[in-house]
């Protein structure tokens, strides 16, 4: 199979290594009370300092299944690596065998025994109260980004970049009926082709920076006069979104037009440099924003504009993270799905270069902003609001600032601010979604 | 058939040749409502809103199908007609001044792109100072936006101009977006015997766009539309570009040929050239004063002096070829222009009417007279003065190279 | 006058080919894949930045023509079955 086309993967367990808090043995303990005999080993070892689960990672070619003189270990057809005990001798190869720690041992009864993904209801991930263990349903969710990925492989963005990957990720679940929309910006190196050539499949219309809503509109229009089920997307940054480009955006929204809008969000300008835009958060430093004696970072705080979408009346708003895909793939179909008005997703777009992080941490970055409640993840299907992934406790905003550089020169006092309008964001969704609840099942055409 | 109607309203487009009165914005929204544009998208602005309103009266009796877009300003007028257009559908919109402006990024964007849309410029000044009055300064900011540019003389030709834009910009061998323009109240609110053609007639001149060869977006055969293009690539494009205004240029010919043959009515192409031809001088304008220059000849004439009148019909491209050769053999040349050309501090089709007369040899005296601004009158005595002054020149008589009309 | 692109305008054609820069030579490390390790999750398959990550039934691997070396994969890995290695003079 070639990448694009949509693989055969396993359900798995997802393990944050070492990310544990000190002395939490929650996933041990329900793994007791299933099993009788936990096949997680919770290692606490304040000296090193280290704290981390670890279990039986499933591997394909399990060496533990290799070292067994017995044949005792097999894989089933699921990829879920069994150790028969009736066969074990108790010799000890395959734990030794596993680099992971995955084997688990019984002295009294001198036999070897392992994790078997509870038959892929895994106890502990359930108890896991930090997210460090996470039962990946992969095979679901590689069915919701099942369309081929049809942008050329050899795109000129950074590497890492969130806007790229959300990219591929968003058309993977749109599919193939569909015509894509760009703006001058980092993303549009995937879809605006280059010289005589395209750079997608998909067809395609490189727009201005102040008519990507107007554009569509015409195209929409026009599709919808001949009968035609194809659907107009844009996949479009956060300055052509909220700044100069927001008239046409509010026109679209307010006339209801029936195209889907993706923001992607990297808070400024990052193919120009790292300017500020309108949603950059406040503190942040830029290259118009920068930290001296007299400034430091952005003084405003970040324009609302899922929120203002929603007033506009759009038929649906969401917002989306990268760091929760099935989230994300379920709020592109309802954004496809609502026909009678514009559909607007913003998506969360961090960008490494400008907010000054390593080139590995987009996806971590993405979380920890659903976690602090720095962008909580809620739709709005009509006006009706529901908070898709509620955080109940969240983590201290410095656990989220604290990945950026970005934000190194705010002080407890600018953090603070920073924490409270990151409430204000959450509690002002939280109230309009008990005001004007959407159910959680809403029917759609 | 009908008798002539002073009101529209009700009555049939098709209903045969009976002229009517319209005035010119009124006389656009028949030249669209028998071109069956599949979207119109459009902002009201001063003096272009009555085409607007007469097009959405249209569309509520249920004689226009286009779509229609209320859009929430110019620059989205523009780009919701492009989108249209792209995607293998006709589509017009209509602007004027600071409307025209605030779409300038579409309007290169379009012409670039060469989007084939058609756009009327009801013209008006350019704010500032800030006045909705007449004037062509609002088309003089975008002559160099790449687009072909009609300007017309009378509220007949506005409707024809239409007819004839869609021909010219849907033409595989031009595919560029064509503004038709007309003066705002000159002709935008004077009424005037019109003709509405007969919807067969217009069908016939004008096919529907499936069967134009141009590539079109869309799933059945995906294409990328305005790639990023840089090097030498881009100078094809401009080259391309270049050479289309060109084609168009020639093409507007034939094109009145096939209109006379299927409509009746003759224009003469890129110039209409009036008594130049055995004419000492020759007076150059473009737009509604034409017909006033046209008296003003025909009284120099009576008085023994042999004036001549070169009415520009298509500003750009610029027919530079043909204005050469009817100022072949004159003595001088007086432009009368309704904009100014700051730094130049002369009128924008002087610029262009002297730069062609460098051809001529001997060199021959070349006038810029400046009148009309802010909807002041180009009245029949300033305009004569105009042309004596200009008359003198060719004589020999020494002046200034600029002259403002009704201010010296 | 010879012409590069057949259309009048900037209009490509993706039956053409698409463009695409060889941006592995962009890397300074490399995803080196532990197959056996490799839980078949194909979360890398579908975090890869550039898509270059395809299945190679035992396992998955990154095509290093386009591979940016950006190190998403090995982040996202829950086998760690995936690691950056250096590459050559960086
Ligand atoms: S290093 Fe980055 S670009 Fe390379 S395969 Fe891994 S995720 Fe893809
Ligand atoms: S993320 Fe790791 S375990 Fe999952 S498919 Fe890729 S290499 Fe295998």
């Amino acid at each position: 199979m070639t990448a694009g086309i949509n693989p055969v993967v396993r359900d798995t367990l997802a393990i944050a290594f070492g990310a544990c808090p000190p002395a939490c043995r929650e996933c041990v303990k329900a793994c007791e009370h299933q099993r009788s005999l936990a096949r997680i080993v919770a290692l606490d070892l304040p000296e090193a300092p280290f704290h981390g689960a670890v279990t039986c990672l499933q591997c394909s070619e399990p060496a533990c299944r290799d070292a067994c003189p017995t044949g005792a270990i097999a894989q089933d057809e699921k990829g879920v690596t069994r150790l028969d005990s009736g066969r074990c001798v108790g010799c000890g190869a395959c734990a030794i065998a596993c680099e992971w720690g995955g084997i688990n041992f019984d002295f009294a009864a001198a036999r070897a025994f392992k994790c078997d993904t509870c038959d892929g209801r895994p106890a502990c991930a359930a108890a896991c109260p930090t997210g460090v263990l996470r039962w990946v349903e992969s095979a679901a969710l590689m069915r919701q980004y099942r369309e081929p990925d049809l942008f050329t492989r050899g795109a000129s963005l950074c590497p890492g970049c969130v806007a790229e990957l959300g990219f591929r990720m968003a058309f993977r679940v749109i599919g193939e009926d569909a015509i894509v929309f760009a703006a001058p910006g980092c993303a549009c190196a995937l879809a605006n082709g280059f010289g005589d050539k395209a750079t997608t499949r998909l067809p395609a219309v490189m727009c201005l920076m102040t008519n990507g809503p107007s554009i569509m509109t015409g195209v929409a229009r026009r599709l919808r006069q001949i009968g035609k089920q194809t659907r107009c997307v844009a996949f479009i940054g956060d300055g052509a979104t909220a700044d100069v480009g927001f008239q046409p955006l509010s026109g679209a929204a307010e006339r209801g037009e029936p195209i889907v809008y993706i923001c992607y969000d990297n808070e400024g300008y990052m193919n120009t440099g790292v300017q500020r835009s309108a949603t950059t958060t406040a503190g942040a430093r830029t290259m118009t924003t920068p930290v001296g004696p007299h400034l430091k970072g952005k003084t405003q705080a970040p324009k609302e504009v899922p929120l203002l979408m929603a007033f506009h009346g759009a038929a649906y708003v969401a917002t989306a993270s990268i760091a929760y895909p099935e989230d994300f793939a379920a709020k592109l179909k309802r954004a496809l799905a609502s026909n009678d008005g514009l559909a607007y997703v913003h998506l969360y777009a961090p960008c490494y270069v400008g907010w000054e992080s390593p080139m590995d941490s987009v996806v971590e970055i993405s979380r920890r902003a659903v976690e602090t409640r720095m962008f909580p993840l809620w739709e709005a299907d009509h006006g009706r609001f529901r908070i898709t992934h509620p955080i109940a406790r969240p983590r201290p905003v410095g656990d989220f600032t604290r990945l950026l550089g970005r934000f190194r020169h705010l002080g407890p006092a600018e953090l603070d601010a920073l924490g409270r309008q990151a409430e204000d964001r959450y509690r002002r969704i939280e109230a309009l979604s008990a005001a004007m609840p959407l159910a959680e099942e809403h029917p759609r055409q | 058939m009908a008798a002539p109607a002073y009101l529209p309203q009700g009555a049939q487009p098709a209903d045969g040749l009976a002229p009517r009165l319209l005035d010119g914005n009124k006389a656009a929204a028949y030249g669209v409502l028998l071109c069956r544009p599949d979207l119109i998208a459009a902002y009201p602005i001063t003096p272009q809103t009555p085409l607007l309103e007469q097009l959405y009266k249209f569309k509520a009796d249920g004689r226009l199908t286009a779509e229609t877009v209320e859009v929430e300003g110019e620059n989205s007028a523009l780009s919701a007609a492009l989108g249209v257009t792209v995607a293998g559908g006709r589509a017009f919109t209509a602007t004027s001044s600071m409307g025209l402006t605030f779409m300038y990024d579409a309007y290169l964007f379009a012409s670039g792109t060469r989007v084939p849309v058609v756009m009327v410029i009801a013209m008006r000044e350019q704010t500032a100072p800030t006045t909705v009055s007449c004037g062509q300064q609002d088309l003089m900011m975008v002559k160099e936006g790449g687009w072909v540019q009609l300007v017309c003389e009378s509220c007949q030709e506005i409707l024809d101009s239409i007819l004839v834009a869609y021909r010219l910009a849907e033409d595989p061998q031009v595919q560029l977006p064509v503004n038709v323009c007309y003066e705002g109240y000159y002709l935008s609110h004077l009424s005037e015997p019109v003709t509405v053609p007969a919807q067969e007639a217009v069908d016939r001149f004008l096919l529907p766009v499936r069967d134009k060869r141009r590539p079109v977006l869309g799933t059945e055969h995906p294409m990328t539309f305005g790639t990023y293009v840089v090097g030498e690539l881009y100078a094809e494009y401009r080259y391309k570009h270049c050479q289309a205004m060109e084609r168009a240029g020639g093409m507007l010919d034939a094109i009145d040929g096939e209109f006379r043959a299927a409509l009746g009515r003759p224009y003469g192409g890129a110039v209409e050239a009036y008594r130049a031809e055995d004419a000492e001088f020759l007076m150059v304008t473009m737009g509604s004063a034409a017909g006033t220059l046209k008296v003003v000849v025909d009284e120099l004439r009576k008085e023994g002096i042999a004036a001549g009148l070169a009415r520009v019909r298509m500003f750009r491209p610029l027919p530079a070829r043909e204005l050469l050769g009817l100022m072949r053999g004159k003595r001088a040349v007086g432009v009368v222009d309704r904009s100014v050309s700051f730094g130049w501090n002369r009128g924008h089709l002087f610029i262009d009417v002297k730069a062609v007369a460098q051809d001529l040899e001997p060199r021959i005296p070349v006038v810029s007279f400046i009148g009309g601004l802010a909807g002041t009158d180009l009245r029949r005595d300033l305009l004569a003065g105009a042309a004596r002054t200009t008359w003198e020149r060719g004589r020999g008589r020494a002046g200034a190279e600029v002259i403002w009309l009704g201010l010296e | 006058m010879r012409f590069h692109s057949p259309f009048e305008g900037p209009w490509a054609d993706p039956e053409a080919g698409l463009f695409s820069v060889r941006s592995g030579d962009w890397r300074q490390q490399r995803p080196v894949a532990n197959g056996a390790r490799c839980c078949r999750c194909g979360l890398c398959f579908l975090y890869c930045p550039t898509g270059c990550i395809s299945d190679r039934v035992t396992h998955f691997e990154a095509e290093l023509e386009f591979c940016k070396g950006c190190g998403l994969c090995v982040y996202i890995c829950p086998a760690a079955a995936i690691a950056m290695r250096a590459e050559e003079g960086c």
